[in-house]
């Protein structure tokens, strides 16, 4: 009988130590293009009504279930956010330009975005009893930014994975336990931008990954870059962010610059601190012939921080 | 990962070594209520004890001429962890397992055996994948609906192997091919252009520096003899891949890169921005040109694509879809060909399906799909679910639609990843 006491002991003791170990295997960097359970789009637009620029929302549902979403728009002037809900079928692909939102007699109702700039962020919500990972993980994102210009930016939302079954509760710990933690560093490599030529300007938008909507108190981070040219010299600068902003590279700092880079291209290391940030690129050059070209530049992740979404 | 596999083989080890040794003395031991609850606080902490020993190794033996199959499970075993989330559904029949060992247990494989099935890894093993038709068997050849096996890459982490799928260079487009070496220490990478038009591959290496970002044009080429980096230009359209050829086995020193390509028009700036497709190294070891995408020494090749696709306008701009396949033998020049299905779900949950066949490199335009043209699909917008049969496949949609006042826009569309399978890349 002791034997077996003993056993059952071992057993436990072994069980709680890679249970502690599953937990932890979560933290890092979250692994992106895979289903689901958050979707952070950095950058909605819309200028003019639309008739400037505007944004095309695409959400997938990837699996065989219907699956409810909760999502918010924080624009950057407010930074308060205004939420609604989206039910996708099995399978279901979605799409609406931000300037007109959308309805659909399926619990669908999107607001219009009010505000040049801002962030979108959706859940999932699934129902009470469909609490396993497959329900939570089940969506994927990407936005077109398209102006009146020609100027095109389209990238994928960044995915937090859901880790541990369980109900959907309002406050998201992204903690490598419960969700994937958010990035610690974000890596780009930018073109340097030419002195003069404001055609050649690329832009950052940044936005804290911790937010607390519950009490609207927008979160204010220091910002760290470090940039390192060809030529492995290493540069830095700093900014601070409330809630959001969206800024060309030279407003933060010359080190952006071709004259003081010394290089086409720099590799851009961001790292938030007081909480992690989310970040993406806007690159900007000119081609030999003198005409524009737009894209999104999506970073490179390493490692993981804890950080918080709280939800009215 | 590694430790919590070595602590269920532990923990199993323990379990079955018990009888064993008890049975001299104590002789009164309910060992099938000992399982069971062994495996019911092991399901409550959603764990596997029997993920690496289910292998139910035995029947597995009398049922595929699986010899290969049992050696790779064991190797396996480390990788197991990963499995832990997809295991759990497959958790309860295991607890009876152990009391029904001699009766049952030739039974329960066979419920489990989907797995196995799609272990179809023996046919990549022999890259003779004409005898492929799992989707079909599985699901109807509704590749939408039915769930793919296997572990898709992590994307955007610092990688061993990337993979650049649309490259083009010519008098009118160009393609600036951006690389950044995420590690503090200096790396070595193998890469070779392929040509679409040709399927020959041209190839060359590359220093980079700690953290350095390195950019060149593909028109041009980059040559820089301090660091005996020398790119030769490419024309034409086709794919880049990059290897880091470490040369220490640990892992930092294979994962450690990143890479992304813009791709414009010299005349009308339209231009598509994408990040490489990354693969992690898993486990230590020297580099030796064969990337074994399977899982264990490399991640695996993505199973499905998924994008979110805009339906094409009658008369309106015209997308185009991209695919490579994942296994290519650039030793031996042989070009891989295989059958791509695509299915086509819009915003009314009708699925259509199309297929069509590629040698090396591929860009189809949407309008070769009647599928996906709005007057078919009724919605704006789709969801397109690609897969290929033979090879599995990397592949990106280059977006065009009309915007304000009918301007062209043109935007890269990177996809989602599902499930995995093993193939190999060979580098001469």
């Amino acid at each position: 009988m002791q034997r077996v006491r003993r056993t059952w002991a071992a057993i436990i003791a072994l069980l709680s130590i890679s249970w502690a170990l599953a937990a932890v295997a979560g933290a890092g960097a979250p692994p992106q293009r895979l289903p689901s359970a958050v979707l952070i789009y950095p950058l909605i637009a819309v200028e003019g009504g639309g008739a400037t620029v505007d944004t095309r929302v695409e959400l997938v549902n990837l699996t065989r279930r219907a699956v409810d979403l909760k999502c918010i728009f924080v624009p950057a002037l407010s930074c308060s956010g205004i939420d609604f809900h989206i039910r996708l079928t099995p399978n279901q692909p979605l799409s609406w330009l931000a300037s007109k939102g959308l309805f659909t007699t399926s619990f669908t109702a999107i607001p219009p975005f009010f505000g040049s700039s801002g962030e979108l962020k959706c859940l999932v919500e699934p129902e009470p009893g469909q609490e396993d990972l497959e329900a939570h993980n089940a969506i994927q994102g990407r936005a077109a930014v398209f102006g009146a210009d020609g100027q095109t930016i389209g990238y994928s939302a960044v995915g937090i994975l859901r880790l541990t079954e369980g109900p959907y509760e309002n406050v998201f710990p992204l903690d490598g336990a419960t969700y994937t933690q958010c990035p610690d560093e974000q890596h780009f490599v930018f073109i340097s931008s030419e002195t003069g030529n404001p055609l050649t300007e690329s832009e950052i938008v940044l936005a804290p990954c911790s937010e607390d909507f519950v009490n609207g108190v927008p979160t204010t981070t220091t910002v760290q870059f470090l940039v390192i040219n060809e030529f492995e010299q290493q540069l830095s600068a700093a900014t601070s962010v409330t809630c959001y902003t969206r800024r060309t590279l030279r407003q933060i700092s010359q080190a952006f610059t071709r004259a003081t880079l010394g290089s086409e291209t720099g590799h851009l290391i961001v790292k938030g601190v007081q909480t992690p940030v989310l970040a993406m690129l806007v690159d900007r050059f000119v081609t030999p012939n003198a005409a524009r070209g737009t894209a999104g530049n999506e970073p490179a992740l390493r490692g993981g921080r804890s950080a918080e979404i709280r939800l009215p | 990962m590694t430790h919590r596999a070595a602590f269920l083989a532990l923990s199993a080890l323990l379990a079955l070594a018990q009888p064993a040794l008890a049975a001299p003395t104590t002789g009164a031991v309910d060992w099938s209520t000992v399982l069971k609850a062994l495996g019911g606080a092991l399901d409550s902490w959603r764990l596997s004890p029997f993920g690496s020993k289910t292998p139910t190794v035995a029947p597995a033996r009398t049922r595929t001429p699986a010899p290969a199959e049992t050696a790779t499970r064991a190797g396996t075993a480390t990788r197991t962890a990963t499995r832990t989330r997809t295991s759990t559904s497959t958790r309860p029949p295991t607890a009876t397992l152990a009391p029904s060992r001699t009766i049952t247990a030739t039974r329960e494989p066979t419920v489990t055996r989907p797995p196995t099935m799609t272990r179809t890894v023996t046919l990549t093993s022999t890259p003779r994948p004409t005898s492929t038709p799992v989707p079909t068997t599985a699901n109807d050849g509704r590749i939408a609906f039915a769930a793919a096996e296997g572990v898709p890459p992590a994307q955007k982490l610092a990688s061993a192997f990337i993979v650049l799928p649309y490259i083009v260079s010519s008098s009118t487009q160009d393609t600036r091919i951006e690389l950044m070496n995420m590690s503090s220490r200096e790396i070595e990478l193998q890469c070779f252009y392929v040509r679409q038009s040709d399927c020959i591959e041209v190839g060359f290496f590359v220093r980079l520096t700690a953290n350095q970002p390195l950019s060149w044009l593909a028109y041009d080429g980059a040559n820089n003899p301090l660091n005996f980096s020398a790119v030769p230009p490419f024309d034409g359209v086709g794919e880049l891949k990059c290897a880091v050829a470490a040369d220490r086995p640990e892992l930092d020193a294979h994962n450690a890169l990143q890479g992304r390509a813009l791709v414009y028009d010299r005349a009308s700036g339209e231009t598509v921005g994408y990040d490489a497709v990354g693969f992690q190294r898993l486990s230590p070891g020297g580099y030796s040109g064969v990337i074994d995408l399977d899982g264990f020494t490399y991640e695996e090749c993505p199973d499905r694509l998924h994008f979110a696709v805009l339906a094409r306008q009658t008369g309106g701009p015209v997308s185009e879809l991209i695919t490579v396949p994942c296994v290519e033998d650039l030793l031996n020049q042989v070009p891989t060909q295989t059958t791509v299905q695509l299915a086509i779900v819009n915003e009314f949950e009708q699925v259509f399906s199309s297929s069509y066949r590629f040698s090396c490199i591929t860009s189809q335009p949407f309008s070769r799909f009647i599928t996906l043209s709005k007057s078919t699909l009724g919605t704006d917008s789709a969801h397109l679910i690609v897969r290929g049969i033979s090879s599995p496949l990397i592949g990106m949609v280059i977006d065009r639609f009309s915007g304000q006042n009918a301007t062209l826009h043109t935007t890269a569309n990177e996809p989602f990843l599902e499930g995995g399978r093993s193939s190999t890349v060979i580098f001469p």
